[in-house]
């Protein structure tokens, strides 16, 4: 069965309990960061930081007044992921449940999974020289729920079945009178595991327009090697022909 | 008043890979370098896209140090054997049209690799404006890094001057050493 999150900004209020209960479910390091002028802390996701809370200040012209904006932000987990077709050494493994897991042991750092994201989710370390992103929790999936949800005391995060969550998205997008970024409205990459409800656009709060199809970079990355095959036959026939040619000459 | 002595050479003079190597870093370091370092990085790239599902993370140290630090230094190496080349007075034969059109393959792979190289930036935040340069390019480079890699071969294999000229020499190299053992066994 196929289960997904549902991540709803207006019941956000930052208090950064995920971002917390990420770090220490999947044993992630603290960082020393310093205040940044986006408000947030740490100011992006790191090898290190799974998820994170963005602030975003969003302004009405009209009425000439301001809102804060807190998003829930991580790997969106999606049906058809760029990055684990990208990957050479098939690290990146997309589970049926939902997650998309990156196997560390595996990882060569080659970045390409970072190219093909289209959300620039995973994230490299020089120390390491791997790459990481959230796991969706798929250590815990489907038997408990993924540590940033079970933390969040608000139900700005909520997990279950993927056809459950769409039900509950519509009708709370029904209720803000606003959109679903993830699945039915938006579905960047077939669908994503975590679905937005939205009481604005989703430009307000930084969400990127994707396609529901593959990038057409990823097909060449994977296909291109076959241009060894005819690489190889002109190459054997050049051989034979220089060969050919030699024992001709030896001949006379 | 003696007669100079100048020592005798041997006729036909060994031929090895080392004595080859030698005669080469004799008549052009950088081209020497720049020859072996491209030949690293392409068998190390091809290995890890036809390997890569099988070895997995053991090509973490050959993707890191074979095809990354040699990498980095290949761009000097390459940028030094260019400005030796347009810096020489005399008109190199070389210069075919497959070393051209080579020369547009290397210069693509540098772009490419250097993009690929600054994503998630860890060392190129000491150079902001060259990475907001190629953040533009950065989806794209992994693609065209692989696909010119490939064309570039199938280029190579096909017209003269190429990879064929390369694997004919390996072959010329061992046919004399063949031909040298056998003459020094007949005397």
């Amino acid at each position: 069965m196929e289960y997904a999150v549902l991540v709803d900004p207006a019941r956000c209020i930052a208090c950064r309990a995920c971002q917390v209960a990420c770090k220490r479910w999947n044993n992630r390091k603290g960082e020393n960061t310093t205040f940044s002028s986006e408000w947030t802390n740490p100011p992006k996701l790191t090898f290190n930081t799974y998820t994170h809370i963005k602030f975003k200040l969003e302004y009405n012209s009209a009425t000439d007044e301001t809102k804060w904006r807190f998003l829930n932000w991580r790997c969106m987990h999606c049906k058809d992921p760029a990055c684990a077709p990208a990957c050479p050494v098939s690290a990146i493994t997309k589970y049926q449940e939902g997650p998309v897991v990156i196997d560390t042991d595996k990882c060569i750092g080659c970045k390409f999974c970072i190219s093909a994201c289209p959300f620039e989710i995973p994230q490299f370390d020089a120390d390491t020289g791997k790459v990481s992103k959230c796991t969706m929790c798929f250590d815990r999936v489907p038997n408990k729920e993924p540590a940033c949800v079970q933390s969040c005391p608000t139900d700005a995060l909520v997990f279950g079945p993927r056809e459950d969550i769409l039900q509950r998205a519509t009708k709370r997008a029904e209720e803000l009178d606003g959109h679903i970024y993830g699945d039915i409205e938006n579905k960047p990459l077939g669908g994503t595991s975590f679905i937005y409800v939205l009481d604005s656009d989703p430009s307000v709060f930084g969400l990127p327009n994707v396609g529901e199809q593959l990038p057409t970079t990823v097909p060449v990355l994977k296909y291109s090697k076959f241009l060894l095959v005819p690489a190889a036959i002109g190459g054997l026939l050049y051989l034979v022909a220089w060969r050919k040619r030699r024992m001709q000459e030896k001949d006379e | 008043m003696t007669d100079k002595q100048v020592p005798r050479k041997k006729y036909p003079p060994e031929v090895n890979y080392s004595s080859v190597l030698k005669g080469m870093t004799r008549v052009s370091f950088l081209d020497t370098a720049f020859h072996i370092l491209m030949a690293i990085l392409l068998i190390t790239g091809l290995i890890i896209d036809i390997l890569g599902p099988w070895l997995g993370g053991w090509l973490h140290s050959i993707r890191t140090i074979a095809h990354g630090y040699i990498g980095a230094i290949f761009v000097l190496v390459f940028a030094a054997y260019v400005g030796s080349v347009l810096g020489s007075k005399k008109m190199r034969t070389v210069l075919t049209v497959t070393n051209y059109v080579d020369f547009v393959f290397y210069i693509i792979l540098i772009i490419t690799g250097v993009t690929i190289a600054s994503v998630n930036k860890p060392w190129i935040d000491v150079f902001p404006g060259l990475a907001n340069t190629l953040s533009q390019l950065a989806s794209y480079a992994p693609a065209i890094h692989v696909a010119i890699t490939y064309i570039w071969l199938l280029f190579s294999t096909v017209f003269p001057g190429g990879m064929l000229h390369g694997l004919a020499s390996v072959y010329l190299i061992s046919h004399l050493k063949k031909r040298v053992k056998a003459r020094s066994g007949e005397t």
